[in-house]
């Protein structure tokens, strides 16, 4: 019968029937996204910017920094996807803004979910990608500053 | 709250709620018993019985009741364990997974951009064919009454219904019949060979259009009390006198022995009412009416008002009291959520509210663009839905998806 995955009942016990409750902080998260970029993205003078997923996949997610002397001065984002995703992205720039660079990337999936008082569990995996947004912004900059520095 | 998710469930109506009462309060008996109280509750269900078969045109020993549409579908994939069997590729889940692991072959029958079975091919040597009567997603009402026509004329090759050359939805079916020389088929004991078998879930279908098991032609029809303002866990399966049968829940010999487990009076009273009901008031022609007048005025003033829409659902044979729609940009959940929050209740086909990574298996096999999926919202109307209310949600829908827009990654300009 374990071939059948109708009768597969192995993770039973990770199938919280109300595994599907958002938190206040998450909601709140939601409501009233920060730092969000609203419109176009000329209007935002950024330093680094990357971009994780797909809205194929019901998620996207791109992140643009200001940087100065190695340390996150601003920070905006645009998502597509779910309120988990919209909440979670939203909790990122807060977590990061200020941060050095290292400091920045060392920001983990746990560490946003823990920030929103949690997330239900099929969700953490879709729409907790904002970090690596965050690391590919942070990759990206590095790339042009050393392209710009070997110019010199 | 504004409730426009009719086609999830409907509230019990007001006799359904005092008939069930009155169920509990007669302390009626086991209708298996011979005793008085017993025999007091098998009337009710015997009432209840000819109800439903009043609702569809059967006749009342053709009616088995059961927990719902779900325990109704997996029955009758139950019955064609090993066999061949061809579904739609909009199928209820209940349909969609039972065929899978009942079925000896699974053929899935494509549908046109509007939700219509109308290209399909069956293959020879299929025993049963379920097609939806209604989809509960996008609202696309099959012409099944053609369909069984053409699958059951038994003469083989290509036939079209309608004119299929002609790219809009309303005409339908082209089917390749199985040929007679198959003489390997016989589907259960004591049937004949080369009979195909057609089962329709009529769940959403069932008081919004007119249905009738005669005139569709189908052996097998399901559908729910709840979807009619009956309660939540009682249902009904139509087997046609004749067409192959055998029980999936073994026990006692309730249901004249095709369906076991102590006979649920109250909720079957309350099932019998809500059909009564509905045909008594014949609800189809106040959702042909009413609730479709107020449906298209929903349609057309979002389309009006709502940049970047996609129309998921039909214009013609469709279900009066559902809307589709995709906002580009703006992914379902969020969307449904936002208007959660504003106290409207809607659905959504995004995989992020349904509990899994896929999307919506009905839009994709619509659509087969899971962006569009991910980002559809169904608004289902009810008898008492009002223009007021309609009114209160484009206050402020309009600004939520154009907020989720704005702050999209998804150019909506490229």
């Amino acid at each position: 019968m374990q071939d059948n995955p109708v009768c597969d009942n192995r993770n039973a016990e990770n199938n919280s029937p109300n595994g599907w409750v958002y938190t206040e902080t998450v909601k709140e998260h939601f409501l009233n996204p920060r730092n969000f970029l609203m419109g176009d993205e000329s209007q935002y003078p950024y330093d680094g910017v990357g971009t994780v997923g797909n809205p194929i996949c019901g998620d996207q997610m791109r992140m643009y920094l200001q940087i100065k002397d190695n340390r996150i001065t601003d920070i905006k984002w645009k998502t597509y996807g779910c309120a988990s995703a919209i909440a979670s992205t939203s909790a990122l720039s807060e977590l990061a803004k200020g941060r050095t660079l290292d400091a920045a990337q060392e920001i983990s999936a746990a560490e946003i979910a823990d920030y929103l008082g949690g997330l239900p569990e099929h969700k953490f995996h879709c729409s907790v990608l904002g970090h690596e947004a965050l690391r590919a912004a942070i990759q990206d900059y590095r790339q042009n500053f050393d392209k710009a520095r070997n110019a010199l | 709250m504004i409730y426009l998710d009719f086609a999830a469930t409907t509230p019990p109506l007001q006799e359904v709620q005092e008939a069930m009462l009155e169920v509990y309060r007669a302390e009626l008996g086991n209708p298996s018993s011979l005793h008085t109280p017993g025999q007091l509750a098998k009337q009710k269900v015997a009432q209840a019985r000819d109800q439903v078969a009043q609702l569809i045109n059967a006749d009342p020993e053709e009616i088995i009741f059961t927990s719902g549409g779900t325990e109704s579908n997996n029955t009758v994939m139950h019955v064609f364990q090993g066999k061949n069997i061809a579904i739609s590729a909009i199928e209820h889940p209940s349909v969609a997974a039972s065929a899978q692991a009942y079925a000896g072959t699974l053929t899935q029958l494509p549908v046109d951009q509007w939700g219509f079975v109308r290209h399909a091919e069956i293959p020879a040597n299929t025993d049963l064919v379920s097609i939806m009567l209604a989809n509960n997603e996008v609202g696309s009402v099959q012409d099944l009454a053609g369909i069984c026509k053409t699958i059951k004329s038994g003469r083989g090759g290509a036939i079209v219904v309608g004119d299929a050359n002609r790219e809009s939805p309303d005409q339908f079916v082209k089917i390749t019949t199985p040929t007679v020389e198959n003489s390997q088929r016989s589907v259960v004991e004591n049937t004949t060979e080369n009979t195909l078998y057609v089962h329709t879930d009529a769940t959403q279908a069932i008081g919004k259009i007119p249905v009738d098991v005669k005139a569709l032609g189908v052996d097998y029809l399901t559908f729910s009390a709840h979807k009619i303002g009956g309660p939540v866990g009682v249902g009904a399966l139509f087997v046609r006198r004749g067409a192959p049968y055998c029980p999936l829940i073994l026990g006692g010999h309730q249901e004249n022995g095709r369906r076991a487990g102590t006979t649920n009076t109250a909720s079957i009273v309350g099932l019998g009412v809500a059909a009564g009901l509905t045909t008594t008031n014949k609800t189809w022609q106040s959702y042909d009416t009413r609730v479709r007048t107020l449906r298209d005025w929903l349609k057309a003033q979002i389309m009006q008002q709502i940049p970047h829409v996609r129309l998921n659902s039909p214009t013609t044979n469709d279900l009066p009291h559902i809307l589709n729609v995709s906002f580009a940009g703006a992914e379902g959940e969020a969307v449904q959520l936002y208007l959660d929050l504003a106290d409207i209740a809607v659905s959504t086909g995004s995989a992020c509210a349904a509990g899994s990574l896929e999307p919506s298996p009905v839009i994709m096999a619509i659509h087969h663009d899971a962006e569009v999926a991910h980002g559809s919202v169904r608004f289902s109307l009810g008898l008492n839905t009002t223009r007021a209310e309609l009114e209160q949600l484009l206050q402020v829908l309009p600004g939520i998806v154009q907020r989720l827009q704005s702050i999209s990654t998804v150019n909506l300009d490229a």
